[in-house]
C-alpha cells in the first residue's frame, strides 16, 4: 500500500527544498522564449565546430569517422546543457545585491538553496533541450542511442559530474565575497570547461602529455565522462579522481562560504 | 556638415564618459582585461590544436593565424564599441528607459550605438592586429599600401555588418519582450567567423544562413592580405552585400520602433 495522497501532499509541501524546486521551475518557465534562446545558445559552441569538422575532406578526421564526430558533438551538447552549472551568476548577484541576507536569517541552508536552483534550471533546460537534440539527430541522420548495461555505470557518473560542476561554480560565485567583480573568474571557468572538458574539441586533438595531465584534473569528469568512461584506461582510477576532486571542492566551497559570510556586510550593516 | 559635427561631438562626449567610468574601478578594469583574454586564449588553442592535427580546407596554420587575428579584431571591436549600448537597449526596452533615447533630438540608433562597450577590449583588439601581421610575416608576404587600406576598409565594413546582425537579433525584444540572451546568441553565431568560408560551403541552406555570412566577415579581409592576386570580385560583392544588409537592418530598426510600447 502506498502513501495516501493527502499525506503525500503534506510531505511535498512541507519540504521547503521541494517547494523551492517547484518555484524555481515555474520561474524559469515564465520566460519561455528566453529559455529556448538560452538553450540554442548552449548548443552553438560544439555545433559550429562539428559542422567544420564534418565538412573536412576525407572519411577519417584525426582517427574519428564523420559519424563518430557527429555522435560525439551531439552527445556532448546535451551533456553540456545538463551538466554545466551557471549557478556562479546567481551566487554572485545574491552576494552583491544582498539577497543572501534573507537566507542567513532563516533556518535554511544556502548551499542547498543554490543546489536546488541549479538542478531545477538544468532539468528544465534538459527537458527543452531534448526536442532540439532529437531534431538534430534527425537532421544529421544519426541513430538513436540504445539502452545497454554500460549505461548504468554512466548513470552513476552523472550525479558526481553534476556535483563537481556545481561545486566549481559555487566557489567561483563565492569569490564575490572578496572581489567587486568576478566576471573575469567566471570567464576563466567557462573557457576552461569548454576547452579542457572536451566540449569544443575531443581529447584526441590534444597532445598526449596534455591528455595524461588532464586525467589528474577535475575537467574530464565534468561533462563528457559518462559517455567516455575509461578514457584513461582505468575506470577505477577515474572514479577515485572524480570523488577526490568532489570531496576537495565541496570542502573548499564550505570553507569559502564560512569565511565569506564572516566578511559579508549587507546594506545597513 | 553641421549635423555631422554635432554627432561627432556627441560621440566624443559619450566615449569620454564611458572611458572615465571604465577606469574608475581599477581592479574591475584589470579583471575585465583578464576575462577578455580568456576567450582570446580559448580561440587560439582551438585553432592551434586543430591545425596541428588536420588540414583546414587547404588553409595553412600561418594563414589561419591571419584569419584568427581578423576574428579577434572583429570580436573585440564589437565589444569595444557596441556591447554596453546593446545591453542598455535590451534593458531599456524591458523597463521603459528606452524612452530616454527616443525623446532626445538625436537619432535613437546612433545614441544607443555610441554608448561604447568597455575600453578593456582595446588590448585584445590590438593583440588581434598583432596576430594578423605576425601571420603575414610568417607567410613572408610583402604587403602593399593598397592591400592594407583595402583590408582595413573591409574590416570596418565587417564590424558594421556584424553590428547590424546583432541589432537585428535585438529587435526581437520589441516584438517578443525581454530576451537578453539574443546578445549571447549573436556572439555564438559570430564564432563561426574564426573558420574559413570553405568550412561551410557544403552545408544545407538553413544552416548556411547562420554560418556563411559570419565567416565571410573575416575570410574576405584575410584573402585581401594573403592572396597574391587581389580578389576584386569577392571584395566588391562583399562590400555591396554588406552595405545592402546594413541598410535593410536600419529599415527594420525604424519599423521595430513602432512596436515599442514604453513601460506603461
Amino acid at each position: 500500500m502506498g502513501m495516501p495522497i493527502w499525506m503525500y501532499n503534506e510531505y511535498v509541501f512541507e519540504n521547503k527544498y521541494l517547494v523551492l524546486f517547484q518555484q524555481n521551475s515555474h520561474d524559469f518557465l515564465a520566460y519561455r522564449v528566453r529559455l529556448v534562446v538560452n538553450i540554442i545558445n548552449q548548443f552553438m559552441a560544439p555545433l559550429v565546430i562539428m559542422l567544420v569538422l564534418t565538412n573536412l575532406i576525407g572519411n577519417s578526421i584525426n582517427g574519428m569517422t564523420k559519424s563518430q564526430i557527429v555522435n560525439y558533438y551531439l552527445s556532448t551538447s546535451i551533456l553540456y546543457l545538463f551538466l554545466n552549472s551557471k549557478i556562479d551568476s546567481y551566487i554572485k548577484e545574491a552576494i552583491q545585491q544582498g539577497e543572501i541576507s534573507t537566507y542567513l536569517i532563516r533556518p535554511i541552508n544556502f548551499w542547498l538553496v543554490a543546489l536546488v536552483k541549479d538542478i531545477s534550471a538544468r532539468v528544465i533546460k534538459l527537458m527543452l533541450g531534448l526536442p532540439i537534440l532529437v531534431l538534430l539527430i534527425l537532421i544529421f541522420s544519426m541513430s538513436f542511442p540504445t539502452l545497454s548495461p554500460d549505461m548504468l555505470v554512466s548513470l552513476l557518473m552523472i550525479p558526481i559530474a553534476l556535483l563537481l560542476a556545481f561545486s566549481i561554480s559555487f566557489c567561483v560565485g563565492a569569490l564575490a565575497f572578496w572581489f567587486e567583480e568576478v566576471w573575469g573568474f567566471q570567464n576563466l571557468k567557462e573557457v576552461a570547461i569548454l576547452l579542457l572538458s572536451g566540449v569544443v574539441l575531443p581529447y584526441t586533438f590534444f597532445p598526449k602529455i596534455l591528455q595524461r595531465i588532464l586525467t589528474f584534473t577535475p575537467f574530464p569528469y565534468l561533462i563528457n565522462w559518462p559517455l567516455h568512461k575509461g578514457f584513461s584506461g582505468n575506470i577505477a582510477f577515474e572514479f577515485s579522481m572524480a570523488i577526490l576532486w568532489l570531496v576537495l571542492l565541496l570542502g573548499i566551497s564550505a570553507f569559502m562560504w564560512k569565511a565569506g559570510t564572516k566578511r559579508y556586510c549587507a546594506a545597513g550593516g | 556638415m553641421n549635423k555631422f559635427k554635432r554627432y561627432l561631438s556627441i560621440f566624443y562626449i559619450l566615449s569620454r564618459n564611458s572611458l572615465s567610468r571604465d577606469i574608475s574601478f581599477r581592479f574591475s578594469f584589470f579583471m575585465s582585461i583578464f576575462g577578455g583574454f580568456c576567450y582570446v586564449a580559448l580561440n587560439f588553442f582551438i585553432i592551434f590544436f586543430l591545425t596541428q592535427r588536420v588540414s583546414l580546407f587547404g588553409w595553412t596554420q600561418k594563414e589561419m593565424f591571419v584569419l584568427l587575428g581578423s576574428f579577434y579584431i572583429l570580436t573585440y571591436a564589437m565589444f569595444l564599441f557596441f556591447w554596453r549600448g546593446f545591453i542598455n537597449l535590451i534593458r531599456g526596452i524591458r523597463d521603459g528607459t528606452f524612452d530616454y533615447y527616443l525623446t532626445r533630438p538625436v537619432d535613437s540608433q546612433f545614441l544607443i550605438s555610441a554608448v561604447g562597450g568597455g575600453i578593456h577590449n582595446l588590448l585584445a583588439l590590438i593583440f588581434g592586429i598583432f596576430v594578423v601581421f605576425y601571420g603575414v610575416n610568417l607567410l613572408q608576404i610583402n604587403l602593399s599600401l593598397f592591400q592594407i587600406i583595402a583590408w582595413a576598409f573591409a574590416i570596418i565594413v565587417s564590424v558594421v555588418a556584424c553590428y547590424s546582425y546583432v541589432l537585428l537579433l535585438i529587435t526581437l525584444n520589441f516584438k517578443y519582450g525581454y530576451i537578453e540572451e539574443v546578445l549571447d546568441l549573436g556572439f555564438s553565431f559570430q564564432n563561426a567567423s574564426k573558420y574559413p568560408l570553405d568550412a561551410f560551403t557544403k552545408l544545407p541552406i538553413y544552416l548556411l544562413l547562420f554560418t556563411l555570412p559570419f565567416s565571410a566577415l573575416t575570410t574576405i579581409p584575410t584573402h585581401i592580405l594573403i592572396d597574391t592576386i587581389f580578389p576584386t570580385q569577392m571584395f566588391v560583392l562583399f562590400i555591396g552585400g554588406s552595405i545592402l544588409f546594413i541598410i535593410l537592418v536600419r529599415l527594420i530598426w525604424l519599423r521595430s520602433l513602432k512596436s515599442y510600447t514604453s513601460s506603461s
